[in-house]
């Protein structure tokens, strides 16, 4: 219950959206739901900090190169993030695709956080394996770019892993989880694009 | 999807009853502006009153004044403002000018007051976010407060931070725990824009009430809408910036920094650069004077329109050319970077950006000249503001394409002729949207007129003022005065006049900036001893007037208004009146908006012989 919120969306989202009918004409609804529209345009403002950082890591790694060897992990935790994002989908098109929320499409929602936690374990790894290489943040432009890179990408992630947690709390209330899934989804999609793009900046010379 | 019938019914919005509830940790959009101008123009204040210890030393220098140095003990030695503490005056007089006073009064402030009401909405998309949006802001505000008040002071690496400068903890007093505070300051202000970007983009997309399409919006939402969407798309790459300027502070990184020695100290560090830095902060740095500059043009667009009685001339050409402005404002920044040693094609291509940016400008200027030939112009003060915005904004982008052209540019860089252009075309008019934003709207606001002939005083001292204090400073730009010096003793070229000019600016400051408070006094009598304003006092079209004033929370009791016309329908003929409120129906009126100059035939028209309205003098 929500005594003080209003809850505008409701009240006037409605009635709003493409206008244009004042005359009677039949009215358009919004182009999508709201919650939805806040992920793509979150997403606008993302891609831009991660195109920032990237353009400057693009920049800097060519000038001095990159002197020591990516943690192979990262190829299994690109797999896993991967997966994670598919198995997700799949689980969108199950809940989407019936009335019912079934077993099957909470299942897939499971196993994509739980490949979310354990994408987060493998960066870990990667840190780790990076620092018995003797290579840390300030050792050179290429392994700051390395952490700093991984590190945003690491806290979006955790972003995302609090928004199924908070999906899958909800899981029985119907109508409520299928209004969060496809923002949510939307925005685990995004990271997994964004730590594609990452892997091909990290590894350039 | 629900029908219209099940919305009206789902209109129970309770209004919060405690004080805490309904005034500090508001959810309206109404408060929460009234949140945002209070403290941008106290963060305003702050950054005036900054103005005035930078501009004693210009005037006199090495000259003592006890007085001043008495009220602030730590920035004076000997009656002497200090030359570090001038320069975290500087530093901080830009920052807090830009961010925190004019980008948090104009998205904060009129983006939360106007976007809602003009567009028909209840609230924002997301009240909580924009509650919790002001709360973050104050948060930066306090945060950059404080930076005045440590050790070394506050930065004093200019607004633009530039490395080495920012990145040393050594360089300059201010570049210690003052700079760190800055970006984090920084960092938290970006995060609450982007939470307030993101409500006013998804209310303008989403929220709009029935028959409000996009290309019936007043100019002031599209304005407001373009801006938001700059300031998304724009400050996280300063956000990232900032990331990697805190890492190459306090963990060793060296992104920005190359080997460097300081005080005959080596700082061994391995080839950074700085200027990824510049490209970062400009990325965001010249949206961001957009930023400020939309929302201006789109108040007194609104202003302009409503008191010639004129609808605006070339509505659509306006809103293309927000976009346009928008669009370009982000392929430019490099005109900031002319003697950076950058590639000279580079260079060319960015001249070429930053000139076609003329070209949409010009548009909207000639645009409010016409709307103003042969309108029956009221002189209300925020008209006189709003023409006045037209003046500053001529004025400043004339030497805006001096500046384009890095063969002059070379010459002009760094030298007052550049703070006298942007203070003019972007401080300067943006105040003036500001001010006549405020007076415009206050009434919608408080239900009370503010004094207008003490408005009217208080504009013609600050526009003879604006002008007194920045004209002259194109003359110290011309003649090689650079700019950021606390001092020109050593150099030796300067013509002994150049300091008569620093006295008569400072002058000119000191008076112009004692005028504000003019406006304080007649804002603060008005709200409790103003005369009653009615619900629509300056007899204009759009939705908001239509509103009580002021409006109560949820804006427009059991339903929600429905929209008509276009919101430029002022002296249509054929009409029984000079303006006809958008929510009129067109049966009823006339219109002449564009692409609608023929309405539809109605039984009445047909009856009466007249009642479809001949097309306006012009509509887009």
């Amino acid at each position: 219950m929500r005594p003080t919120v209003l809850l505008p969306q409701r009240i006037s989202g409605i009635s709003g959206g493409r206008g244009g009918g004042g005359d009677g004409a039949p009215l358009g609804g919004p182009l999508m739901p709201t919650a939805q529209l806040f992920v793509w345009l979150l997403i606008g403002g993302l891609t831009m900090f991660f195109a920032a950082l990237c353009s400057a890591a693009i920049v800097r790694i060519g000038i001095d190169g990159r002197t020591f060897l990516l943690p192979p992990i990262i190829w299994v935790n690109t797999g896993i993030l991967v997966l994670s994002s598919v198995l997700l989908g799949w689980a969108q098109w199950r809940v989407l695709k019936g009335r019912e929320v079934e077993p099957k499409g909470l299942r897939a929602l499971g196993a994509a956080t739980a490949l979310g936690v354990l994408f987060m374990g493998g960066q870990a790894v990667a840190w780790y394996q990076l620092a018995q290489q003797g290579v840390f943040l300030s050792s050179s432009p290429a392994a700051g770019f390395f952490y700093v890179l991984t590190a945003a990408h690491g806290v979006h992630v955790v972003g995302g892993l609090i928004a199924l947690a908070v999906l899958w709390s909800v899981r029985r209330r119907g109508m409520t989880f299928r209004r969060r899934l496809g923002p949510v989804a939307t925005y685990w999609h995004f990271l997994t694009f964004v730590w594609l793009a990452l892997v091909i900046v990290l590894q350039t010379r | 999807m629900a029908t219209e019938h099940a919305v009206e019914s789902v209109v129970v919005h309770h209004e919060p009853q405690s004080f805490w509830r309904r005034y500090i940790f508001s959810m309206d959009h109404k408060v929460i502006a009234i949140q945002y101008m209070i403290t941008a123009g106290l963060m305003g204040l702050i950054g005036l009153v900054m103005s005035w210890l930078m501009r004693i030393p210009l005037a006199w220098p090495g000259e003592s004044v006890p007085i001043v140095a008495k009220i602030f003990p730590g920035l004076f030695e000997g009656g002497v403002l200090r030359p570090d503490a001038y320069l975290a005056m500087m530093t901080m007089h830009g920052t807090l000018m830009v961010f925190f006073f004019l980008t948090a009064i104009l998205l904060g402030g009129f983006g939360n007051l106007l976007i809602p009401l003009q567009c028909g909405a209840r609230d924002m998309a997301f009240p909580f976010v924009n509650m919790l949006s002001y709360w973050v802001f104050l948060l930066s505000c306090l945060i950059m407060l404080a930076s005045l008040f440590v050790t070394g002071g506050a930065a004093a690496a200019g607004w633009t931070a530039y490395p080495p400068l920012s990145a040393l903890e050594k360089a300059v007093p201010g570049s210690g725990l003052g700079q760190t505070l800055w970006l984090v300051a920084m960092a938290v202000f970006i995060a609450s824009s982007v939470m307030g970007g993101l409500n006013y983009i998804t209310t303008v997309l989403n929220l709009r009430t029935q028959g409000m399409s996009m290309m019936r919006l007043p100019l002031t939402v599209w304005a407001l809408f373009v801006a938001a969407i700059l300031g998304l798309l724009a400050f996280p790459a300063l956000f990232a910036g900032a990331v990697l300027l805190l890492l190459d502070r306090h963990l060793g990184t060296s992104f920005y920094l190359s080997h460097v020695v300081v005080g005959g100290e080596h700082i061994v560090r391995e080839g950074g650069n700085p200027l990824l830095w510049q490209h970062l902060f400009w990325f965001l740095g010249h949206p961001e004077v957009y930023i400020l500059i939309l929302p201006a043009m789109g108040i007194a667009s609104e202003i302009i329109s409503n008191n010639a009685r004129k609808p605006i001339f070339g509505y659509r050409v306006m809103v293309y050319s927000i976009i346009a402005i928008g669009f370009l404002s982000f392929i430019v920044w490099g005109h900031h970077m002319f003697v950076s040693g950058m590639n000279i094609w580079l260079s060319a291509a960015f001249t070429l950006t930053t000139l076609i940016i003329a070209v949409p400008s010009a548009v909207k200027t000639f645009n409010w000249l016409g709307t103003l030939w042969r309108g029956k112009l009221r002189f209300t003060t925020a008209m006189l503001f709003a023409i006045g915005f037209v003046s500053t904004f001529v004025t400043g982008g004339l030497t805006g394409i001096f500046l384009g052209n890095p063969t002059i540019d070379i010459q002009l860089h760094d030298t007052y002729f550049v703070v006298a252009h942007f203070h003019i075309v972007m401080a300067t008019s943006s105040v003036f949207g500001i001010f006549a934003g405020v007076y415009h709207w206050f009434p919608k606001l408080f239900g009370r007129m503010m004094d207008e002939r003490l408005g009217k005083l208080h504009f013609w001292l600050t526009f003879l003022g604006m002008y007194a204090i920045f004209f002259p400073m194109h003359y110290l730009g011309f003649m090689g005065v650079p700019r950021r010096y606390y001092g020109f003793g050593l150099l030796q070229y300067l013509a002994p006049n150049t300091q008569d000019i620093q006295l008569f600016i400072s002058v000119a400051a000191f008076i112009t900036g004692a005028a504000q408070f003019l406006f304080l006094v007649n804002l603060i009598r008005s709200i409790w001893w103003g005369r009653r304003a009615e619900a629509n006092p300056w007899q204009g079209n759009t939705l908001e007037w239509q509103a009580p004033s002021p409006p109560p929370h949820g804006n427009w009791g059991e339903k929600l208004p429905v929209v008509y016309r276009w919101a430029y329908d002022y002296s249509v003929a054929g009409a029984s009146q000079d303006f006809i409120p958008q929510t009129v129906p067109i049966e009823q009126e006339p219109t002449g908006e564009p692409g609608r100059h023929v309405p539809l035939p109605t039984v009445a028209a047909t009856l009466s012989g007249d009642g479809n309205g001949k097309p306006l003098q012009n509509g887009g």
